[in-house]
């Protein structure tokens, strides 16, 4: 299939690649400025052709995702070693034609045209081709061809083609394209040998054919009315080269979407894939979840075993190894999550969720898609901005990222369980009603939200629906991988240093300024080494830890966090919280679910009873008094804590990564303070009302 | 492709029969969303057929199949083919 056209180098080499990386022996001398410069080779297509399996076949874990400089739009850049060439491909999003309207789809038309600042147009392009859809699929690639540059198409899905008996005619196809055309299967990996050596002879600039290319037809008949001439072009090409008389179209699309985009049956089935992705993301991250709990607590005992010194033993224990540790406990949640998405976006069930959600979301100003963000958000809020990528409007998307965080993470798990046991210790049923309502309030408050951004600060409700329901596949479990890969990777990067920084920050936050041990403390621990000398060591256990307990109590009332903690008394005192109360919420700048263990330190109880006892966590908060001699927390207190927590900002990386998500500050800082906002407002009615 | 007139009658997208396939004849909007709906294919001349009537619905333009909210079907006007001119499978 390549022979016709190996010869026809007829220009100059240097004048089409000026500058390209040579290892072979043959060398061209490149520009000065452009030493080094990988072979760039953009791959383009439409979504659902087979882009991103491609991509990953060509260059598998060598491949990073950044965003379009100034955006929040990504490109994937891999590099990958064909032949003598290290070929940098970069994957564009995906897009229809070259005059659309959305973000994504003008940066990959800007890209290719190497209108970019700071970004040369590709050397050549790799257009993707979905072999069962041809009419459609060649608008985009007769609109690359005449941008003049090298291309090469992809005709992938040859397999399924093959399936549905649609022939074609590859010889002709080239013919009349002008441009090499390879057949290729990217899931199954036939055809990528023959395609790898076709980027290798152009890379080598053996290939020119496609630098001559004109659709002459087109280009003259397309000046009056471009969609309507191109398409009666690509329909005529494809009348050509493809016989698809014996088309047997799969009737397995049909038949499932009859169902799956039934206004009732089919919202029946997305509730039910929700309740799946649900089952996933809290029962089975369970496990690894604790088994990384379980990793960082031996490490953090092995540590302290080693290190002597009791500051650094505190700082290497309670900052770095606690911070890590806080930080990769959720990645299995992330993981399952964002592997879940790829798999269901992969079969093109997504879609159809979209399309079901959408008519119900509009209402509230957010597309069908939102559902994607607003569920993971229950996992955490940060995969759930992340994944508001799946969003193309950025109006959608903004709205989407803001009120995603009020939805109950995994985070506020541990603080809605130690308040409901707190409110109603004798009876489940109604601890069970009271986390229920904070769920459903969270739900609510955020879909209210939308709601009145929509009326407000985002007017113009969501943009009408377009989505193309690409036909159902098998899903590619190499492509799942490495997106989860990146996501995690990104997650890590992104969220970890923030948490590792505000756990590091916190912890000197709450160890310094350092106070002596109270008095009573050291009487006990007297007492204690007397006990030990008199036989009885279990009694003096007992008073250690007692003492030990006091001490890092009184400790933590004079240092920083402390002393923070009495400054904003005055402001949270509307809310029903003292002091320390207080420092809980300082702690949860980190994560929320810090505040428990800092509650138990605070009181007195020992950081211990948080992870091993909870009940005498609980006894204690329970009998916990004010200066005055009344009870800490009362229902009032408590329930205006709670609400305080479902609608609090209080997570930073999430902050950090919001930030990344919109490109700018003012957003993050608006979700600050108008759901911190909204939620000193909420408390201070709740408390009142009890 | 289709030149046959005399059999045809015009009549709004949203308004287009289940399984009826028609040619579009007219857009009455420029809006970004039908940028994006002519590059799927759903552009003057083409042919197309509804899958799905309600809101929104599903068509077909060439082998994919496209969903969009009825607001913007209402913008599309078609004439409809003769019964046996449509080869969909």
């Amino acid at each position: 299939m390549s022979d016709g056209h190996s010869n026809n180098s007829s220009s100059p080499v240097a004048e089409i690649f000026p500058g390209r990386k040579r290892l072979g022996k043959i060398s061209i001398a490149p520009l000065p400025k452009q030493v080094n410069r990988a072979f760039t080779l953009a791959l383009v297509g439409n979504p659902n052709a087979g882009k991103t399996t491609l991509f990953n076949a060509l260059t598998g874990l060598r491949a990073k995702t950044a965003n379009f400089p100034g955006t929040t739009v990504e490109q994937k850049i891999g590099r990958a070693s064909i032949g003598q060439w290290e070929i940098m491909l970069v994957d564009l999003p995906g897009l229809y034609g070259m005059e659309s309207s959305s973000p994504d789809e003008k940066l990959a038309a800007d890209a290719l045209r190497g209108r970019l600042a700071g970004q040369p147009a590709p050397d050549a392009a790799l257009v993707i081709v979905d072999a069962t859809n041809l009419e459609r699929n060649l608008f985009l690639a007769s609109e690359v061809l005449e941008l003049k540059r090298p291309v090469i198409i992809a005709l992938n899905m040859m397999d399924m083609a093959e399936r549905e008996n649609i022939r074609i005619d590859v010889t002709k196809l080239r013919e009349e394209l002008g441009c090499v055309v390879v057949p290729i299967a990217a899931r199954t990996g036939k055809g990528i040998d023959e395609l790898r050596q076709e980027i290798e002879r152009l890379a080598g600039c053996a290939v020119v054919e496609s630098a001559q290319y004109s659709n002459a037809h087109c280009v003259t008949a397309c000046a009056t009315c471009p969609y309507q001439k191109r398409y009666e072009w690509t329909e005529s090409v494809s009348a050509k080269v493809m016989n698809a008389a014996a088309a047997r179209r799969p009737q397995r699309t049909e038949k499932l979407d009859r169902f799956l985009t039934h206004p009732v049956a089919g919202v029946g089935a997305f509730l039910a894939v929700m309740l799946a992705f649900f089952f996933l993301i809290f029962w089975v991250a369970k496990i690894p979840m604790q088994l990384i709990d379980h990793l960082f607590a031996t490490i953090g005992t092995w540590v302290a075993s080693q290190v002597m010194q009791p500051d650094l033993q505190s700082l290497l224990v309670n900052g770095v190894i606690g911070g890590v540790g806080g930080i990769l406990v959720f990645l299995p949640q992330i993981c399952i999550l964002f592997f879940a998405l790829s798999l269901l976006e992969d079969t093109g069930y997504l879609a159809r969720a979209a399309f079901v959600m959408d008519k119900i979301m509009r209402k509230l100003g957010l597309p069908g898609k939102a559902f994607v963000p607003l569920l993971s958000a229950h996992a955490c809020a940060i995969p759930a901005v992340m994944s508001a990528r799946v969003i193309e409007n950025p109006r959608d998307r903004l709205a989407t990222i803001l009120v995603a965080p009020l939805m109950a993470c995994s985070a506020r798990i541990p603080i809605y369980a130690m308040i409901t046991a707190l409110l109603f210790p004798q009876s489940p049923f109604k601890a069970a009603l009271v986390f229920t309502g904070a769920y459903a309030m969270g739900i609510f408050f955020a879909l209210g939200m939308a709601w009145i951004f929509q009326r407000t600060i985002l007017p113009g409700g969501s943009k009408p629906l377009v989505i193309e329901l690409p036909p159902y596949r098998l899903p590619g479990l190499r492509t799942a991988f490495l997106h989860t890969f990146d996501r995690a990777k990104i997650f890590v990067k992104q969220a970890g240093t923030i948490i590792l920084l505000i756990s590091l920050l916190l912890w000197t936050l709450s160890h310094y300024p350092k106070s002596a041990p109270p008095a009573v403390a050291v009487a006990m621990t007297t007492q204690a080494a007397q006990l030990e000398k008199s036989g009885d060591a279990k009694l003096a256990t007992e008073l250690r830890a007692a003492a030990g307990h006091l001490t890092a109590q009184s400790a933590l009332q004079n240092s920083f966090a402390g002393k923070i903690g009495h400054v904003i008394e005055p402001t949270i005192k509307p809310l029903g919280f003292d002091w320390q109360i207080g420092i809980g919420i300082i702690s949860s700048f980190a994560a929320r679910e810090v505040i428990v263990s800092t509650l138990a330190v605070v009181y007195g109880v020992g950081e211990d009873a948080a992870e091993q006892n909870r009940k005498s966590l609980y006894d204690t908060l329970r009998h916990a008094t004010r200066s005055d001699g009344a009870p800490v927390f009362t229902t009032a207190t408590c329930m205006s804590l709670l609400v305080y927590y479902i609608l609090a900002a209080q997570c930073l990386a999430t902050s950090v990564v919001v930030r990344r998500e919109t490109n700018s500050f003012k957003w993050p800082l608006f979700q600050i303070f108008y759901m911190t906002g909204l939620a000193y407002v909420a408390s201070f009615i709740i408390y009142h009302l009890f | 492709m289709i030149e046959d007139s005399t059999n045809l009658r015009e009549t709004r997208l949203d308004k287009l029969p289940l399984r009826s396939c028609a040619v579009v004849r007219r857009i009455e909007t420029e809006s970004e969303e039908f940028l994006r709906l002519k590059s799927l294919g759903l552009c003057i001349g083409r042919q197309i057929e509804v899958v799905k009537s309600g809101d929104p619905l599903i068509i077909k333009i060439f082998g994919s199949r496209i969903g969009l909210s009825a607001s913007l079907a209402a913008r599309v006007w078609l004439e409809v083919c003769a019964p046996d001119h449509c080869n969909f499978s």
